[in-house]
């Protein structure tokens, strides 16, 4: 009988990573850049080159999970044309308006709460009469008499999605499933999303910015996963599931329906991935999880993802179930800066993995975390992928940095890690606190490209003694994507160990390098590592 | 004192200075969170109606968190007030001392400022320090803001600097005169201990850090300061040296309707600045006037704004020179009513950014209408339940050189947020028929000045009041550069019958199912002279 694959793709903003999982525990992976091409095409590219690599025949596949930073990303962006959005009468700047209150409090010029010419501009803000009261009962009928000029509108604007929010829409639907059904009779290629059913609670404004931003997803979300979904049954694979924020898959015509609901698939799986290698043990557990671009933050309990109803995309408010995570703009790409005044700030701007750090020599020349990782020595020559670092390259780019802070190259990748780190630790005490544990009860797990990189830093500077890098930490979003609550218990071999040829214990301060993670080993910490593949660091 | 361009570089600092900073915002945003989720009262725990902050021990600010800046500038000078009264030789492990007296730091009377001393190794090697706007410290009404008050002594039980707490705990006498002088005083005794929570959080967090940064760390919280003030001084040295003043008026004093003038001068030469409030009315009859220490939020702001990227320590006040004329509105003499200050604060806050936007460059706002109404609506159904609610409606934005200033935004030192109508819908027999952009009511200019907003409501059933405290029935916030003034604020009464009744800016009134409540804010001013055929503003409707 020949073995049975499961294959998951995960695509983050940086790197995309294919994980394939045989039933009797083998692991085969790889991470490739995603480098600015289309959506589905590195998608398929990476099954296709893990497939190879493994020898793995479409036949021999059970099923294909793929999660996706698409929804996220294109919220980053804002690149997509406007959606209209129709809304009940008198209320129709309510998305506008938002919640009245400010991001920043100093900043002399207030920005606008929502990129309201972007998503949804005035001319496709419709109104429509008809109310339904706090208990859910009509107290004036849908003026259905009004649908013919709001989609004569919207059809001469040209727009492809449009949302629904009404009041009391989560406790009676009736109005918004009439107007839908009154707007696709004259408007048949239409995307529409309803209120009540992409966010069926309370408060219109957050019910209602959430159905805005699943319309804007969705031409491009639907579009990508049909072209991937028929690339992968060309080839004879099974169905393509999609990974959801809310943890668990589903198939992908439900994620094109409902784009809002992948907006944190990734770290989502990472998470479910965390909790299917963690050992025994009842101690809570922080993950962080750090890539190109950020660094995400969460709890473990029991072995188990936290979850939230709320979270933020580009700076939006959007109201979904999804994994509880604290996600700050520090990753490997994150740009450094040195404020008029000598204030060394590192991001929020990013140059991800493309252009990327200058070290990587493909044409970004600003300095970033990962140049001054590179000239610390804490960076193997080559990465995961094959790219080869230039070290040169990235003490260059330190050099107005240095020159402006008045320290020499080295001293100031020092500062600009150490700055990381504590950005990284100041999110994870808060995260924590918050949620009333204390980071000093918690074991901190290490994953992502970056994670161990900084977790020893990071958990000193937040209390914490003890930290994991787990086995395949690199690519745990798409492994996790097989370990989802419905998998059971997933059964992994370390297989040859992703480690290679590196020394069971040892003392810091020490980079230990391995082909998919990096690790980095503080003076005053130790490393072991685990029959099951597990690194352990540990605080003397 | 020391100039921060002197400073000689020292790797070990400057290794630590970023860490430390975020440590350092950290550290007060968490006493903020923690404050926030132990408070008993929900102007604290849901509002936000409180603020945390660290200090040095001779009482300069190290961090505050980000929260209400009408609080947040507040709390320097009851660090200040505490710290002549207490001398750090008398202060003890677990000590905290508690005020609320407008004449030693304090704001109004129900703003209780906690300071606790963090102790390391035996030395006092920091504050923490939190206030909170308590539910009730006695006074001539519930609530210890009486709107016709005309002396702090009916606004409730006034504290100079006293010790509130040692290592045994709350101190028995204390306790017992609080207690007695409060209506809720199981609430003050609940939100008290919420401030101590957030005290001992910042307590117990900044100890590992200093001890995290090691013996130098003085000189790195030293080197944070002058950090700041080099970025603020070096934004106020990008400005032109030049006097600008900015006039400004409150609709009345509470008590009286004449309008009461707030002037305010500022003088900038090379990096220094002077915010000069000569001019301003002498302090008034009703409960108008704002305490210097509730001031210097309005002036923290201000310099906050100059070099918002800083590190949000006392080296943004270093360059500021704040002159409030005594037994002026804004620096009043006992027994002054003071609960009100909050418009006061906002409008001198305004008046400061209106006078800076003369200074040419370029880079100021048009004043904001800086109108935060509060509105109580309250009244009972046909079946006899009562029901209440308030909720704050914030204004337009200035505009600003190049970009048309936001509508319907909390601005200056305030940040409310609104309350969704799917909640007042469901607690009150209420119907809200619209909450909209109240367009062309921003003042027109080369960009234009943020719209107000517009809310109606309609009484479904039974009888009820309207309590509505605005701003700006009269004045109107001015434009910068030839910009043109916002709109002034409209409230009205629709009957039922037809009749319309407008509401003054301070007004009490009844209304009876049917009636409908239509309240539209001020607009912020515009910014630059208006292209021709722009300055026609259309003042659209909601029927």
């Amino acid at each position: 009988m020949t073995a049975r694959w499961s294959l998951a793709v995960d695509m983050g903003g940086t790197f995309v990573d294919a994980v394939a999982l045989r039933d009797d525990g083998q692991i085969a992976a790889l991470k490739c850049p995603r480098a600015g091409r289309g959506l589905a095409e590195p998608v398929v590219e990476a099954v296709d080159r893990l497939c190879a690599q493994a020898g793995i025949g479409s036949g021999d596949v059970d099923r294909v999970v793929h999660g996706s930073t698409i929804v996220t990303n294109l919220l980053l962006e804002l690149d997509e044309p406007p959606v209209a959005l129709v809304l009940t009468r008198g209320l129709r700047d309510v998305p506008v308006l938002a919640r009245q209150d400010r991001k920043e409090l100093y900043k002399p010029v207030i920005a606008p709460a929502v990129p309201e010419a972007r998503l949804f501009p005035d001319a496709l803000r419709f109104e429509i009469g008809g109310r339904i009261d706090a208990d859910g009962r009509e107290v004036e009928p849908l003026d259905l008499a009004a649908v013919d000029a709001i989609a004569e509108a919207v059809s001469a604007a040209g727009v492809r999605a449009l949302a629904i929010g009404l009041l009391f829409a989560h406790r009676n639907p009736a109005h918004e499933r009439a107007l839908q059904a009154a707007l696709t009779a004259r408007l048949p290629g239409l995307y529409i999303s309803l209120s009540s059913e992409v966010d069926p609670q309370k408060r219109e404004f957050e019910r209602w910015l959430t159905t805005a931003l699943d319309a804007y997803a969705k031409p491009l979300t639907a579009d990508y996963l049909r072209r991937l979904a028929d690339a992968l049954t060309e080839r004879g694979l099974p169905p393509l599931r999609m990974m959801r924020s809310a943890g668990g898959t589903t198939p992908w015509q439900e994620m094109a329906a409902q784009p809002i609901g992948l907006a944190m698939s990734g770290p989502c799986a990472a998470l479910q991935g965390v909790a299917a290698c963690l050992g025994a043990g009842g101690e809570p557990a922080i993950s962080l999880d750090v890539g190109g671009t950020s660094a995400d933050i969460s709890i473990l309990l029991d072995r188990q993802p936290t979850f939230t109803e709320e979270l933020e995309c580009g700076g939006l408010p959007v109201r979904q179930r999804c994994a509880d995570i604290t996600s700050i703009a520090i990753g490997g790409g994150s740009v450094i800066a040195v404020l008029p005044g000598g204030a060394l700030r590192l991001g929020p701007r990013s140059q991800g993995a493309s252009p990327g750090p200058a070290a990587f020599g493909l044409g970004g020349d600003l300095p970033t975390l990962g140049d001054a990782l590179c000239v610390l020595d804490r960076l193997p020559p080559r990465l995961a992928g094959g790219m080869a670092l230039d070290r040169n390259a990235a003490q260059a780019a330190l050099g107005d940095v240095a020159g402006a802070l008045g320290l020499s190259v080295p001293r100031t990748a020092e500062a600009v890690v150490r700055a990381a780190a504590a950005g990284m630790a100041e999110a994870l005490k808060t995260h924590a606190f918050q949620r009333r544990l204390d980071p000093a009860d918690a074991v901190l797990v290490a994953i992502g490209g970056g994670g161990a990189q900084h977790a020893a830093e990071v958990a000193e500077l937040a209390g914490m003694r003890r930290v994991l890098v787990l086995p395949h930490a690199g690519v745990m979003a798409a492994l996790g994507m097989l370990c989802g609550p419905d998998d059971g218990e997933v059964r992994r071999t370390a297989g040859e160990g992703p480690w290679g040829s590196l020394p069971p214990q040892g003392e810091g301060p020490r980079s230990l390098f391995a082909p998919m993670t990096t690790v980095w080993v503080p003076a005053g910490w130790s490393w072991r590592l685990l029959p099951d593949q597990t690194l352990v660091l540990e605080a003397r | 004192m020391m100039r921060a361009g002197d400073l000689a570089p020292d790797e070990a600092i400057a290794l630590r200075m970023e860490p430390l900073r975020l440590a350092l915002q950290g550290t007060a945003d968490r006493m903020q969170a923690g404050m926030m989720r132990a408070a008993v009262s929900s102007i604290a725990r849901e509002s936000g109606d409180c603020a945390a902050a660290l200090f040095l021990p001779d009482g300069r600010l190290l961090a505050q968190a980000r929260s209400l800046p009408l609080l947040l500038g507040s709390l320097i000078p009851a660090v200040s007030g505490v710290l002549a009264r207490f001398p750090l030789s008398a202060m003890s492990e677990g000590d905290a001392y508690l005020l609320n007296d407008p004449w030693s730091g304090g704001t109004h009377l129900p703003d209780l400022a906690l300071v606790h001393p963090i102790f390391l190794d035996g030395e006092v090697i920091a504050f923490a320090a939190a206030n909170l706007h308590h539910q009730d410290v006695g006074g001539m009404a519930a609530g210890s803001l009486p709107p016709d008050a005309t002396e702090i002594h009916q606004e409730g039980l006034r504290l100079p600097p006293v010790r509130w707490r040692s290592a045994a705990g709350v101190l028995p006498d204390i306790d017992a005169i609080l207690a007695a002088n409060s209506r809720t005083p199981d609430n003050l005794r609940g939100d008290l201990e919420a401030q101590w929570v957030a005290l001992t959080q910042g307590a117990r967090e900044l100890t590992q850090i200093a001890r995290h940064t090691g013996p130098r760390f003085p000189e790195v919280c030293e080197a944070l300061i002058a950090q700041t003030e080099r970025m603020t001084r070096a934004a106020l040295l990008a400005a032109p040296d030049g006097e600008w003043s900015w006039r400004d008026q409150l609709d009345g004093d509470g008590v009286d309707d004449a309008p009461v003038s707030i002037m305010v001068t500022l003088r900038k030469k090379a990096d220094a600045l002077v915010v000069d409030f000569d001019g301003t009315a002498p302090q008034v009859r009703g409960p108008l006037n704002a305490s210097p220490a509730a001031m210097l939020s309005a002036a923290l702001f201000f310099m906050r704004t100059l070099a918002p990227e800083a590190p949000n320590n006392a080296g943004c006040l270093a360059p500021l020179t704040l002159k409030l004329p005594p037994g002026s509105l804004v620096n009043p003499t006992l027994p002054a009513a003071v609960n009100a200050r909050t418009a006061t604060v906002k409008l001198a806050c305004n008046a400061i950014l209106g006078a800076w936007s003369q200074a040419a460059s370029g880079a100021g706002v048009a004043p904001h209408a800086g109108v935060a109404t509060v509105l109580v609506l309250s009244g009972a159904r046909t079946d006899g339940r009562r029901w209440m609610f308030t909720e704050i409606i914030a204004s337009g934005a200035g505009a600003s050189s190049d970009a048309p200033g936001r509508a319907g935004v909390s601005t200056d030192v305030g940040n409310a947020r609104n309350t969704p109508l799917e909640v007042i819908e469901a607690e009150a027999p209420l119907r809200v028929e619209c909450y909209e952009i109240r367009r062309g009511s921003g003042g027109s200019g080369r960009q234009r000045g943020g719209d107000g907003v517009r809310r109606v409501y309609r009484l479904l059933e039974g009888q009820g009041f309207v309590a509505y405290r605005g701003e700006r029935h009269v004045g109107r916030a001015r434009g910068a550069r030839g910009g043109e003034p916002g709109a002034n604020s409209v409230a009205r009464i629709l009957r039922v019958d037809g009749a319309v009744e407008l509401l003054p800016a301070r007004a009490r009134i009844a209304w009876s199912a049917g009636d409908r409540l239509i309240i539209e804010t001020a607009g912020g001013g515009g910014w630059g002279p208006a292209p021709a055929a722009a300055t026609k503003p259309n003042l659209g409707t909601c029927s």
